[in-house]
């Protein structure tokens, strides 16, 4: 068996296990130290990106280095895809307030929108007064203040991204949304995984769980503050739930057999799991208070990575009853299922748009494995990246951006991309793999 | 030939025993022994059996499936077909009567007209200036798409648009931001015959270098490769110097 992919996806694990054969990972990268921090490389801009001036906030008061506030903005509009920063070079004036705008400036530099503001420091707590303004119209579109403490200067630079966003498209912003992932390196010689949390732009990552075996899987609770996971660290493969805050985990599925593919519901009290405690791999609703087991599916053919319509009624599950893996969905839990793609012999890892509008999934076309997405009521299929190996699609709570797993350079990354198909970036690991991102629910 | 004759009538008197045996009035050990051997042989027979069963199945099953989609997206098609026909039939039928004064209706109509049927060797074709009225009212639609993203009012407004001031300069502009808007939404057939309007009957307006580039986007979008490959590279033949041609090669490269 070659390994071409360090993360394989659940659908190939679970054919795998079920045949008998071991999960065999392999190990490239040499034993480093490792920095948990991912690198972002913006890869592919879109011509049709809105001009949008984040002038160089003013700043008083003693304020960290590094971490500077109207920097972070920028980056974070640009990685959209949608905006296109106008370099602060080019500015002709540095206003940090309504009095200072001259429009006429901005509209020559073919500006549509303009944000300033200013930083201070008070104490422990750092304040941002931020004016939002539409340069055609000369109108002021937002204008408000954000406190945080000294330390959170991201959280409060991408608070204001998220407002911005949501002025000029309608759309929330997903900026102080987090992602989950899994990363892999060589620690003395042995494989470590490690499952990590950062934020949507690769910084701040925090590692909340290690462990020499494989850690697959993460889903987010619909609340954000719990993870469920599956993990190897007992010799076989088990479902964990995670407490964010405090770090309490509990086992909450360990049937003989396999216990994969965790999915959370939309009211948050179940989980989807993929069990073969019967004998063969088939979908289960898991009531995470009683423990109770339902059954979803009944075929002898296999049933794995079950995925929760966001009406939490319906879910979508790939089969490989009519030949390979296809995607089907129950519009209800006893419904019949239906196939829903035909585009190729190989469509897996389902994904719902938060709208219910799309399915995303991975898509093998001439040998090659794409991320596609199917519009479910007219069957439009469209194939959104251009990589060859790519898998583990999970979707923006805005419904806006993609994150998946790819291979670059030899080396397991993560790639963002609009799911227009049209701006994307890269989020390598600093060393070694990464894979299995979740994009987290907006959080309060 | 013979001897294989009697091995074949011995197997099958053998297997006749054996069968009778499975209903036993006595029996010693070395008889069960041989029942065991053959329901042992039975099972594994019956396990292939069953297996080969199952990878038909769902073979079948998947053809099936498959013929179903396929059915059911022929009705769907033939039916949209039957609609743009009989719309389009209604439109003729309405022109047919209503009498040829019409034409006093806009100015523009009498040009065009005399364009078509003089056909001398089209060069350079001039189109209309537009009026400030349709300048005007082409503005509100740009409006609504940039600013509201009202997209479907868009569409409705830009449909009324080309049958308001048809063979314009600004008729080819609207064209295209059909096609724009119909790719966001994205409804990529709609998109597709926007932006094959302008690429092949106005290829000598501005615009048609970049509605090829987008048809090439729309191949694309739809996982048509080789087409998508193929406008490019018109673009890059037929518009080398323009903007377009420049994101063709760069996708031209890409791929």
């Amino acid at each position: 068996m070659t390994v071409t992919s360090r993360f394989r996806t659940t659908w190939t694990s679970t054919a795998a296990a079920l045949v008998g054969a071991a999960l065999l990972i392999m190990m490239a990268a040499a034993p480093q130290q490792v920095r948990a921090e991912l690198t972002i490389q913006v890869t592919k801009g879109v011509g049709s990106a809105i001009p949008v001036a984040v002038v160089p906030f003013a700043k008083s008061g003693d304020l960290p280095a590094g971490d500077d506030v109207s920097t972070i903005i920028r980056n974070d509009l640009e990685m959209t895809g949608e905006f296109n920063p106008l370099d602060p070079e080019r500015m002709l004036s540095l206003p940090s307030s309504s009095d200072d705008v001259f429009f006429r400036d901005w509209r020559l530099l073919g500006q549509r929108y303009l944000l300033v503001g200013r930083v201070e420091r008070e104490g422990d707590q750092v304040r941002a007064r931020y004016e939002l303004f539409d340069i055609n119209s000369e109108r002021r579109l937002l204008g408000e203040t954000a406190n945080t403490s000294v330390d959170n200067i991201r959280t409060l630079a991408h608070h204001i991204s998220d407002k911005v966003y949501e002025a000029l498209t309608g759309e929330p912003g997903v900026f102080s949304t987090r992602l989950a992932y899994v990363t892999l390196d060589a620690h003395e010689g042995k494989p470590r995984y490690r499952l990590q949390i950062s934020d949507v732009d690769g910084r701040r990552a925090r590692v909340r769980l290690e462990s020499d075996e494989p850690i697959l899987s993460p889903t987010w609770s619909p609340d954000g503050r719990r993870l469920a996971y599956v993990s190897f660290e007992s010799g076989k493969p088990q479902i964990f739930t995670h407490e964010l805050a405090t770090g309490e985990r509990s086992v909450v599925a360990s049937y003989p057999g396999l216990n994969s593919a965790p999915d959370w519901s939309p009211d948050g009290r179940s989980l989807l799991v993929t069990l073969s405690r019967s004998g063969n791999a088939e979908i289960y609703k898991l009531d995470l208070a009683s423990r109770a087991l339902t059954r979803l599916t009944d075929h002898w053919a296999i049933d794995t990575e079950g995925e929760w319509h966001p009406n939490g009624k319906g879910l979508a599950f790939t089969s490989d009853r009519s030949g390979g893996p296809q995607i089907y969905i129950k519009d209800t839990e006893d419904a019949a299922p239906r196939r829903v793609t035909f585009g190729s012999r190989y469509n897996a890892r389902p994904r719902f748009s938060p709208d219910g509008r799309y399915i995303y999934y991975v898509h093998q076309r001439d040998g090659a494995f794409h991320i596609a997405r199917t519009e479910l009521a007219s069957g439009d299929e469209q194939v959104l990246t251009r990589s060859r190996l790519d898998e583990s699609p999970s979707v923006a709570p805005n419904g806006r951006m993609l994150i998946y797993a790819t291979e670059q350079d030899g080396n397991s990354v993560l790639r963002v991309i609009s799911t227009n198909g049209d701006a994307a970036y890269t989020l390598p690991a600093a060393r070694g793999d990464v894979g299995d991102p979740a994009w987290s629910p907006i959080l309060r | 030939m013979r001897k294989l004759l009697v091995a074949a009538v011995a197997l099958a008197v053998s297997a006749g025993a054996l069968a009778q045996s499975s209903t036993p009035a006595f029996q010693n050990n070395q008889s069960e022994a041989r029942l065991l051997a053959a329901n042992n042989q039975g099972n594994a027979e019956l396990f292939f059996m069953i297996e080969r069963l199952q990878e038909e199945v769902r073979n079948l099953r998947g053809e099936l499936e498959e013929q179903r989609h396929q059915l059911n997206q022929l009705t769907r098609q033939s039916r949209e077909r039957y609609i743009d026909l009989d719309q389009r039939i209604m439109e003729l039928a309405e022109r047919e009567s209503t009498p040829r004064a019409g034409s006093g209706g806009s100015g523009s109509g009498t040009g065009e007209r005399s364009q078509s049927t003089g056909n001398a060797t089209t060069v350079a074709k001039e189109y209309r200036e537009p009026s400030a009225e349709e300048r005007q009212a082409y503005q509100r639609i740009q409006k609504l798409i940039q600013e509201q993203k009202a997209y479907d009012e868009a569409i409705g407004e830009l449909y009324d648009f080309i049958a308001e001031y048809p063979e314009g300069d600004l008729t080819v502009n609207a064209y295209y931001w059909l096609g724009e808007v119909y790719l966001v939404k994205p409804q990529l057939e709609q998109a597709k015959q926007a932006f094959t309007i302008i690429a092949t009957r106005y290829q000598d307006h501005r615009k048609a270098p970049d509605a090829m580039y987008k048809l090439g986007v729309v191949h694309d979008r739809m996982g048509e490769r080789d087409q998508a490959q193929r406008y490019m590279k018109q673009v890059v033949d037929q518009y080398g110097t323009s903007q377009a041609a420049g994101l063709a090669k760069k996708y031209l490269e890409a791929s």
